[in-house]
């Protein structure tokens, strides 16, 4: 991914990012970071500033009276938000690859997991993502590649071919993964929670501990229904 | 080709190969299967209009199934076959890899077609059936164009 080094000079020492955690901590970093810091940039894409201290500049900048130091204007800039409500206390995840990446998807949300199948029938005139259904169990999955969306672009190249499918949504959809990976049960405070007006959706939080991404099954499957998804 | 008697609930349907899928469009709308024959071009046709053919002095149209659904192009073989169908009174032919069977399927076995970030032009997928363990994807005949569509095809 593209990172701007706009940080002081004594503050960055480690440009090369050639390891692969660190390299992974950054991209989550930046997943999140994008999202969190929201500052109001003309359009969005350059990646955000050197980290500021505004607030004490502001309250010293007001000297007014008396009044008590109690209100430093408005909330500060890590306005995140808070967790959803499936993760107000300790939850499970499972942790699956996607082109080298580890993604994760709250079990709660979590309808089964299949071997990628064989048979897939591709539907013309869908979007690329849409790679066609496949039957499981009597019911029509329908099977995405999410990947394009989710994943750094040098990501895409050296993928693995995909090994399994994550079943979300009563089955309906079926996100095409390199591998499952195992379980993981995490405490809220371990998130760092998308805030509300993320430029990306799709994210629930991530886990820097774990290098892993949060997917938000719900926003998913809505709006892969709705044909508005990627 | 239609049969008189079904049970009531059930619709016939002609399948047909394309790109190794299987496709169902109404019997009814179906008036004969040809092998290939000389298709004469037309010059400014859609990209989708392979060109005409005489059926019988009257000519008719023939639109390549795959341009229209996207897919590769493919030459025609022994096993290529023009569907000679009829929409809104408009007689057409289109261009399939090969004709299977005839098939019934209840209503209740078609699943609509998804809504995957498809476009304007794939509103001609009906649904989905399963059938031994493999799906059929029923097409809608009177949306494999659009009415601007059926219009300058007719035209040509």
């Amino acid at each position: 991914m593209n990172h701007r080094d706009d940080r002081p000079e004594d503050s960055k020492p480690r440009v090369t990012v050639v390891d692969e955690p660190q390299a992974l901590t950054a991209y989550l970093d930046d997943l999140l970071q994008e999202i969190a810091e929201v500052t109001p940039l003309p359009s969005g894409s350059a990646p955000p500033p050197a980290p500021v201290k505004p607030a004490p500049v502001r309250a010293i900048v007001t000297p007014i009276k008396p009044v008590p130091i109690a209100a430093p204007p408005a909330p500060p800039a890590p306005a995140q938000d808070c967790p959803p409500a499936w993760a107000q206390k300790p939850f499970q995840c499972l942790l699956f690859r996607l082109g080298g990446v580890t993604l994760a998807i709250p079990l709660v949300k979590l309808t089964g997991i299949m071997t990628m199948p064989r048979e897939i029938t591709p539907m013309p005139g869908h979007s690329s993502l849409f790679l066609g259904l496949t039957e499981h169990h009597g019911r029509k999955v329908k099977v995405v590649d999410i990947s394009p969306h989710v994943l750094p672009p040098d990501r895409l190249a050296n993928r693995p071919p995909p090994g399994n499918l994550i079943l979300i949504d009563e089955g309906r959809w079926g996100l095409v993964c390199d591998r499952v990976e195992e379980t993981l049960t995490l405490s809220p405070e371990l998130v760092r929670w998308r805030s509300p007006s993320g430029k990306r959706p799709w994210l629930s939080g991530t886990v820097i501990k774990h290098l892993c991404a949060i997917l938000d099954a719900d926003y998913l499957a809505r709006s892969l229904e709705k044909g508005t998804w990627g | 080709m239609a049969k008189e008697s079904q049970a009531a609930s059930a619709t016939q349907y002609v399948t047909f190969r394309l790109a190794e899928e299987t496709y169902a469009i109404n019997v009814m709308q179906v008036q004969e299967v040809l092998r290939v024959t000389e298709i004469a071009p037309v010059p400014g046709a859609p990209h989708y209009v392979l060109g005409i053919i005489n059926l019988r002095g009257n000519v008719v149209t023939v639109i390549d199934a795959r341009r229209r659904m996207g897919l590769m192009d493919k030459d025609s073989d022994d096993a290529s076959r023009i569907v000679i169908i009829e929409v809104g009174g408009q007689v057409v032919g289109i261009m399939v890899d090969s004709v299977a069977e005839v098939i019934e399927l209840a209503a209740r076995d078609v699943e609509p077609a998804p809504n995957v970030g498809n476009d304007e032009s794939s509103k001609y997928i009906q649904g989905v059936a399963s059938r031994d363990g493999e799906l059929t994807i029923v097409v809608d005949l009177n949306k494999l164009l659009t009415d601007d569509e059926w219009a300058e095809v007719a035209t040509l």
